[in-house]
C-alpha cells in the first residue's frame, strides 16, 4: 500500500472488473440483437426509421429534448407508466437497435415518448403544439422552428419537419419475442 | 469563524511556493466557472417558473443550458478545483517541491479553452444526449491530454515522497485521478467513436456516470475530508485501521452501481441486480468513513469547536451531506422505492446533494484553508464568508429538501406540476453565496501582500 | 524541507515519474479498450454470418420459383409442387407460410402461394 503502482494497479483492477462484469457481459448479451418478427413470417421489428425520422432525431438533440422526455416505459410492475397510458407494453432492448443515438433520457418534465408516434393524431397537431404550446404547460413554444408567411399562416420550417417525422416515427405498438401486446 | 484571523502564517511556504502558480490558475479559472454556472442554474430555474423565458432563440432552449450550467459546473468548477485541491494536498502531504510548474499550467489552460469551445458548440447546437458528455467529441481527447497535464502531479508527488509514510487522503488522491481519464476515454469510445448497440449506449453511459461522480467527484472530496478533519482538529482520524478497508470498498463498489441508476430500463434484469447490490454494499465503506470522520470529531466536543473554524464548518457540512446522500442512494436502489420517485426531481436532488452538499462545500472549505497559505494574505471580509456560508448551505438544504419532498409526492400523480419556485429561490440563494465568494478570493488573489501582514507564528 | 532533492537532476526525475505515470494510464486504457474492441469484433462475425445466410437465401427462392411451372399449375390457379420444393420454397421467403395462414380473399389469384396437394393442410 505504499507503491504507487500497486495502489494504481488496485483501483485498475477494481474498475476493470466493473468494466468486464457489467459492460462486457452486457455486450456479450446485448450485442447481437437483431431485427425479429412478432410472429413467425411476420414482418421485422423495428420497423427501419424513415430518412426523415432520422434528421429528426439530430435535431431532437440538439434542442435538448432528452432534458424533459423519456423514452421508455418500465414494466407494469415497476411504476405506473403503462397504467399513465404511455404505452401498452413495457420497452425492450430490442425497440433501441436501430437507433444511432439512444435517448432514453432520466428525467421526466414532461410524458414519456417512445410510443408518441403511436398517440399523436395528426401532424398538424403536433406542428400546431410546437408552435405553440398549451396553457400551464412547462413546455415553452418553439415558435423558432416556424416562419411566418404574409397571410398570416405559419410555415414550418425544415427542422419542425424533419422533428415531426422523427416523433411520429417513435411507436412500440407492435409485440417482440421479449414483450406480447396483449390482444 | 475567526480562525483565519487569529493564525497568521509567517510566509508562504516553499513547497506552496512551488505549486502557487497551478494551484491559482486552477482556483482563479473553478470560480469564473461557478460564476458562469450560477447564472445558468438561475436562468434554468427562471425557465420553469416562467416558460416563455427566453424561449425565441434555439440557443436558449431549456436542454442545451441545462448542459452548460452541468458541464460548467462539473467540469469546470467542481475539476478545476479538484485539481488545486489534489495538487496542494498532496504537495503538503509528500513534501513535494514542484519543479516545472509549466507543465500543469500548460495542462490548465488547455482543458479551459477546450471547455470553453465545447460549451461553444453544445450552445450552437453540436450536442449529443449523454449527460457529461455532450460535448463535441472531438472535444473529450484534448481534455482527457489536458487532464494527463493537469493532474497527475498528486501521483508523482507521492511516488517521490521522501519518506515512506502514507496517509489515506493520498489513497483517494491516486485513485480519482486514475480513474477520470480511463473511464473518459472507454464511454468515449463506446459511445461516440464506436457506439455500442441499442440500450448497451445507456450501460455504459451510466457506468461512466457513476464513476465520474462517486469517484473522481468523490473520491477527491472524501481525501479533502479526511485531511481537514485530521489537520485542523489535530486529532487523528479514530478507527484508522479501517480507513483501508474503506477506500478499497469504496472504489470497488462503486464503479458497479451504474445500473442502479437504471432500473426499470430496458436492460437485462440481472444487470439491474447487479447493480442493486453493488449498492447496498456500498454501507460497508459509508460505515467505514462515518466511523472515521464522526469518531474523530464526536469525542471532546468536537463538532463545536469545528463549528467555529471556517474550513471545518464547509467540510462538516459536506461530510453530513455525503453520508445522507450515500444513504438515499442505498434505499432508493431498492426497486419498490426506486419506482416511486424514478425520473422525478427525487432522483435530482439526490444528485444535487452529492455534488453540491458534498463535493463542492468541501471544497469551499478547503478554499478557506488553502487560498491564506498560497498567498500569505487574510481573507479580506469575514461577513462575506458568513454570507457564503449561509447562503450556500441554506440554498443547498432548501434545493434538496423541497426536491426530495416534490419528487416523492409526485409519485401516482399523472401531471406535471413542477416545483419551480424553491427551485429559483435557492439558484438565487446560491449565485448569491458564490458571488460572496468569488468577491473575497479575487479581493485576496488581487490584493498586494501587505508586509504588516506577515506575522511569525 | 526537501532539501535532498536538489541533489538530483529533479526537473528529469519528477517529469521522468510523470511519464511513467502517463504510460500506466496509457496501458490502463489500452487493456480495456483492446477488450472491448476484442468482443465487439465479435459482431462483424455474425454480420459476415447474416450476409452468407442471405446469399443462401436469395439462391434458394430463385431455385424454389424456377419450381412454379405452368405444368404444375392447378385450376384456381395455386400451383402443386413436391413437398421437398415447397419447403425450400418456404426456407427462402417464410412470410409465404404467414400468408397461407390467411384465408385468400381474391380467389387465389394474386399470391402464387404453393399449395400442396398430396392431401397435407
Amino acid at each position: 500500500m505504499k507503491n504507487l503502482n500497486l495502489i494504481l494497479a488496485g483501483v485498475f483492477f477494481t474498475l476493470a472488473a466493473s468494466f468486464g462484469g457489467l459492460l462486457l457481459s452486457g455486450q456479450v448479451q446485448l450485442g447481437q440483437l437483431n431485427r425479429a418478427p412478432a410472429e413467425e413470417g411476420g414482418p421485422l421489428f423495428p420497423a427501419k426509421e424513415p430518412g426523415l425520422a432520422i434528421q429528426g432525431r439530430q435535431v431532437y438533440i440538439s434542442l435538448g429534448c432528452v432534458a424533459c422526455h423519456t423514452q421508455q416505459v418500465r414494466p407494469a410492475g415497476q411504476g405506473n407508466d403503462i397504467a399513465r397510458g404511455w404505452a401498452a407494453r413495457p420497452s425492450v432492448a430490442r425497440d433501441y437497435i436501430l437507433q444511432s443515438q439512444v435517448l432514453i433520457g432520466s428525467h421526466r418534465l414532461g410524458p414519456d415518448l417512445v410510443n408518441y408516434g403511436a398517440r399523436v393524431k395528426s401532424d398538424d397537431e403536433l406542428h400546431t403544439y410546437l408552435r405553440t404550446s398549451v396553457a400551464g404547460s412547462v413546455m415553452p413554444a418553439y415558435g423558432f422552428l416556424y416562419t411566418q408567411s404574409k397571410d398570416g399562416s405559419f410555415r414550418p420550417t425544415e427542422d419542425a419537419v424533419a422533428l415531426v417525422a422523427y416523433l411520429k416515427s417513435l411507436k412500440i405498438d407492435y409485440s417482440s419475442p421479449e414483450a406480447k401486446l396483449k390482444q | 469563524m475567526s480562525q483565519e484571523h487569529s493564525s497568521s502564517r509567517s510566509s508562504v511556504s516553499r513547497i506552496d511556493a512551488s505549486v502557487s502558480l497551478p494551484v491559482r490558475l486552477f482556483i482563479i479559472s473553478s470560480i469564473l466557472w461557478l460564476l458562469v454556472a450560477s447564472v445558468l442554474s438561475l436562468i434554468v430555474a427562471l425557465k420553469l417558473q416562467v416558460p416563455s423565458f427566453l424561449s425565441d432563440c434555439a440557443w436558449f432552449t431549456y436542454g442545451r443550458l441545462e448542459v452548460l450550467q452541468r458541464n460548467a459546473f462539473i467540469y469546470g468548477w467542481a475539476s478545476n478545483a479538484l485539481f488545486a485541491l489534489n495538487l496542494w494536498i498532496m504537495s503538503s502531504l509528500a513534501r513535494f517541491e514542484l519543479k516545472s510548474s509549466w507543465l500543469p499550467v500548460l495542462g490548465g489552460l488547455v482543458w479551459n479553452l477546450t471547455l470553453t469551445y465545447g460549451l461553444i458548440q453544445v450552445l450552437l447546437g453540436q450536442l449529443n444526449g449523454f449527460a457529461l458528455l455532450e460535448m463535441p467529441k472531438e472535444v473529450a481527447p484534448a481534455m482527457v491530454v489536458a487532464f494527463l497535464f493537469a493532474a497527475l502531479w498528486p501521483a508523482v508527488a507521492f511516488a517521490r515522497r521522501p519518506t515512506g509514510n502514507v496517509f489515506v487522503s493520498q489513497w483517494y488522491i491516486i485513485g480519482a485521478t486514475f480513474v477520470f481519464p480511463v473511464i473518459t476515454v472507454v464511454a468515449q469510445l463506446m459511445l461516440l467513436w464506436c457506439p455500442t448497440l441499442g440500450v448497451m449506449q445507456a450501460l455504459v453511459h451510466s457506468w461512466f456516470y457513476q464513476n465520474l461522480i462517486l469517484l473522481w467527484l468523490g473520491g477527491s472530496a472524501l481525501s479533502a475530508i479526511y485531511y481537514f478533519i485530521a489537520k485542523e482538529s489535530g486529532r487523528t482520524i479514530s478507527a484508522y485501521y479501517l480507513a483501508t478497508v474503506g477506500f478499497w470498498t469504496y472504489f470497488l463498489f462503486a464503479s458497479w452501481t451504474g445500473p442502479a441508476t437504471l432500473l426499470g430500463a430496458p436492460i437485462p434484469v440481472w444487470l439491474q441486480s447487479v447493480g442493486v447490490v453493488a449498492a447496498l454494499m456500498m454501507l460497508v465503506p459509508i460505515v467505514i468513513t462515518a466511523v472515521n470522520f464522526f469518531g474523530t470529531l464526536a469525542p471532546r466536543s468536537g463538532i463545536a469547536q469545528s463549528w467555529n473554524n471556517t474550513t471545518l464548518r464547509f467540510v462538516l457540512v459536506g461530510t453530513v451531506s455525503f453520508i445522507v446522500s450515500a444513504l438515499l442512494s442505498v434505499v432508493f436502489s431498492t426497486r419498490s422505492l426506486n419506482a416511486l420517485v424514478r425520473f422525478t426531481e427525487f432522483t435530482q436532488a439526490q444528485e444535487h446533494l452529492a455534488v453540491y452538499s458534498f463535493v463542492s462545500m468541501v471544497i469551499f472549505g478547503a478554499a478557506y484553508y488553502i487560498l491564506p497559505r498560497l498567498t500569505g494574505s487574510f481573507w479580506p471580509s469575514a461577513k462575506l464568508v458568513h454570507l457564503h456560508f449561509w447562503a450556500s448551505t441554506l440554498g443547498s438544504l432548501l434545493f434538496v429538501v423541497a426536491g426530495l419532498n416534490h419528487g416523492w409526492a409526485a409519485h401516482g400523480r399523472t401531471d406535471f406540476a413542477v416545483s419551480a419556485l424553491p427551485g429559483l429561490v435557492a439558484a438565487a440563494l446560491l449565485f448569491v453565496g458564490h458571488f460572496a465568494f468569488a468577491l473575497n478570493a479575487f479581493g485576496m488573489l488581487t490584493a498586494e501582500e501587505a508586509p504588516s501582514s506577515r506575522r511569525s507564528y | 524541507m526537501s532539501d535532498s532533492n536538489n541533489s538530483r537532476p529533479a526537473i528529469s526525475g519528477q517529469v521522468a515519474s510523470w511519464l511513467g505515470v502517463i504510460a500506466f494510464v496509457a496501458v490502463a486504457i489500452a487493456v480495456i479498450a483492446y477488450a472491448y474492441l476484442a468482443f465487439r469484433s465479435h459482431d462483424g462475425v455474425d454480420a459476415d454470418r447474416r450476409v452468407a445466410q442471405k446469399a443462401l437465401r436469395a439462391d434458394l427462392e430463385s431455385k424454389a420459383k424456377g419450381k412454379l411451372t405452368d405444368s404444375g399449375r392447378n385450376a384456381d390457379g395455386t400451383y402443386h409442387i413436391p413437398v421437398d420444393a415447397a419447403v425450400a420454397l418456404i426456407a427462402a421467403k417464410p412470410e409465404i407460410l404467414a400468408k397461407l395462414r390467411q384465408p385468400s380473399t381474391n380467389g387465389g389469384e394474386a399470391p402464387p402461394a404453393p399449395v400442396f396437394t398430396n392431401g397435407n393442410k
